[in-house]
């Protein structure tokens, strides 16, 4: 770098740290006209009465203020039970694996959520490593500035030690892209990766995602990754699932509150509709769909002016979620290329509540399962 | 034995010394004061004299020990940060630098460090030197299998098992990380 570049980054640096002004410096990775024709193709879906039609893919929930302030809004709603015990119990299941997390590690985190999370993971590995980055990566911006503001204040990390990342991590083209970043700035230092939240549930192609994001580790890197989780599969059970989420109103809003800013369509919080059902022998899922049960058929603006018919009893799939089987997660990490360091559960405590739903933390390193005698190398060099 | 005799001669020797000064001085009349006085100061910077000596050697002894475990520390700290340990390095056959501990040995062995005064660094200097034989070694295994063996492969498992997350030599490169920290903190003593 030439000395005129470092002196800029320097100044930039130093205006950063000194302003009282909250600045941030948010790397955008793509042309967001590319994310909204992406959308409005996703709602140009044909007829389903099953949420296999028109669907808005997980991301674009949470893309611009509306959903960001919605989601923000369900997080505290005791009735959203996933979240809250996500929230309630993550202490102690960080708290758990932590000490596997060793010193100079950066920090990573797909998907920042409310922050609380990468906070209490920043201030363990700030005592460690002063000077290390944070790069929280989602697709909204919005979610970035408001995660981060929660993740960082007061923790002591200097402003232009934070690069958030806008990014769909889950196209593999921008996740290369990311890799090639992330390598460059932290050289051979370890790095943190984390997916929280049971993020991972969101997405169709799961599997394939977090084999994605996997890859990008190196053998000094360690992937912290949160995950819903039952202890048995039935189709009673995804029921019990989808109740779990038909409880919380403010869910409800949440999950329509794309659709609410991106179509002109007149939500009615009656007209969400979720399906259960088992996964083969690895989760159960929850689909949130909104049909039209107007009695009528309706057509839809959508962001490009472009309109779309809407027939009745057609829906529009806002929302994926699973609650993965517990004794399928050892697998999930297998086929992801990773083998487990340390894992920690937590049950969901309501009175209820006796079929085994709860969160689990898994922390993840690259490689297989080590079989034991097999590889000396591992023998001689772990602890 | 001879020592502890030769100890109880000389300081019982300067203490009779010192009371028959003090005596001489108190009986002295009063024009005849300046002999004993300067007498008895003499036998008194003498005693002092010694501690002092003592006490000065010891400092200097201590504080050569803690530069040298501090270049030590250093030494081994690029050691660690060279090639030969880059994550980025080519996993391949290669003998491994190694750790040296000559420094915290030779403290140990001087007695320059006290456990009054040192306790803590005695301690992660302990830790130390046990994490240095250990690294040294796990060295000389892994150079004996990956140059012994006909596959390229072994090299590369060793390589990420050098590197991995749950890697002794994390634990290697904080035990360092503490050690310098402290070193630092203590360069005012």
């Amino acid at each position: 770098m030439a000395a005129s570049e470092r002196r800029l980054v320097d100044d930039l640096a130093k205006a950063i740290d000194g302003a009282d002004f909250a600045w941030s410096l948010v790397l955008v990775g793509e042309d967001q006209r590319d994310k909204l024709a992406a959308l409005t193709s996703d709602l140009l879906g044909k007829p389903s009465a099953t949420g296999d039609g028109k669907q808005i893919t997980s991301g674009y929930a949470y893309w611009g203020i509306g959903p960001t302030i919605a989601w923000a809004h369900a997080c505290a709603d005791p009735f959203y039970l996933v979240m809250k015990q996500s929230l309630d119990s993550f202490t102690r299941r960080w708290n758990e694996v932590r000490d596997h997390v060793g010193a100079g590690f950066h920090h990573v985190s797909f998907g920042v959520g409310t922050g609380h999370k990468d906070r209490l993971v920043l201030s363990h590995l700030l005592d460690r490593h002063p000077d290390l980055l944070y790069v929280p990566v989602d697709m909204s911006s919005e979610m970035l500035r408001l995660g981060t503001q929660q993740a960082t204040t007061g923790l002591g990390l200097r402003g232009h030690r934070v690069a958030p990342v806008q990014l769909d991590f889950s196209l593999r083209d921008n996740l290369a892209a990311f890799r090639d970043l992330v390598h460059r700035v932290v050289g051979d230092e370890p790095v943190l990766y984390s997916l929280l939240g049971n993020t991972l549930a969101n997405f169709d192609r799961d599997a394939e995602l977090l084999a994605d994001l996997t890859s990008i580790t190196r053998p000094q890197d360690l992937f912290l990754l949160e995950v819903a989780t039952t202890e048995a599969l039935s189709e009673e059970l995804a029921g019990e699932a989808v109740e779990e989420y038909e409880r919380s109103h403010a869910y409800r809003k949440f999950v329509t509150s794309a659709l609410m800013h991106n179509t002109d369509l007149t939500i009615r919080l009656d007209s969400v509709r979720f399906h259960g059902s088992v996964e083969g022998d690895r989760a159960l899922k929850v689909k949130v769909v909104y049909q039209n049960q107007t009695g009528g058929d309706l057509v839809v603006m959508l962001p490009d002016r472009n309109r779309v018919p809407f027939p009745e009893h057609d829906t529009i799939r806002l929302y994926l979620t699973r609650k993965y089987a517990r004794s399928a997660l050892d697998r999930v990490v297998a086929e992801a290329g990773m083998r487990r360091v340390a894992v920690t559960h937590s049950d969901f405590q309501v009175a209820r509540s006796a079929h085994g739903f709860g969160m689990d933390l898994l922390l993840l390193a690259p490689g297989g399962v080590p079989r034991r005698g097999d590889d000396p190398a591992r023998d001689i060099w772990e602890n | 034995m001879t020592r502890i005799a030769i100890t109880v001669l000389t300081f019982g020797a300067l203490a009779v010394a010192t009371a028959l000064g003090v005596a001489w001085f108190a009986v002295s009349p009063p024009g005849g004061r300046w002999e004993p006085a300067v007498n008895s100061l003499a036998l008194l910077a003498g005693i002092t004299g010694i501690f002092a000596e003592r006490w000065a050697t010891q400092r200097e002894q201590r504080k050569q020990a803690i530069e040298s475990i501090r270049l030590e520390m250093a030494r081994n700290r690029e050691t660690l940060d060279g090639e030969a340990f880059r994550p980025s390095a080519p996993p391949g056959r290669r003998v491994y630098p190694r750790l040296i501990q000559s420094a915290v040995d030779s403290a140990f062995a001087s007695g320059a460090l006290t456990p009054r005064r040192d306790a803590e660094l005695i301690d992660l200097l302990h830790r130390w030197r046990s994490a240095v034989s250990s690294v040294n070694r796990r060295l000389e295994l892994t150079e004996m299998l990956v140059f012994t063996s006909a596959s390229t492969e072994s090299a590369e498992r060793f390589h990420e098992a050098l590197h991995g997350a749950g890697s002794f030599m994390r634990d290697v490169r904080s035990l360092l990380d503490e050690t310098q920290t402290y070193l630092d903190s203590r360069t005012s003593d």
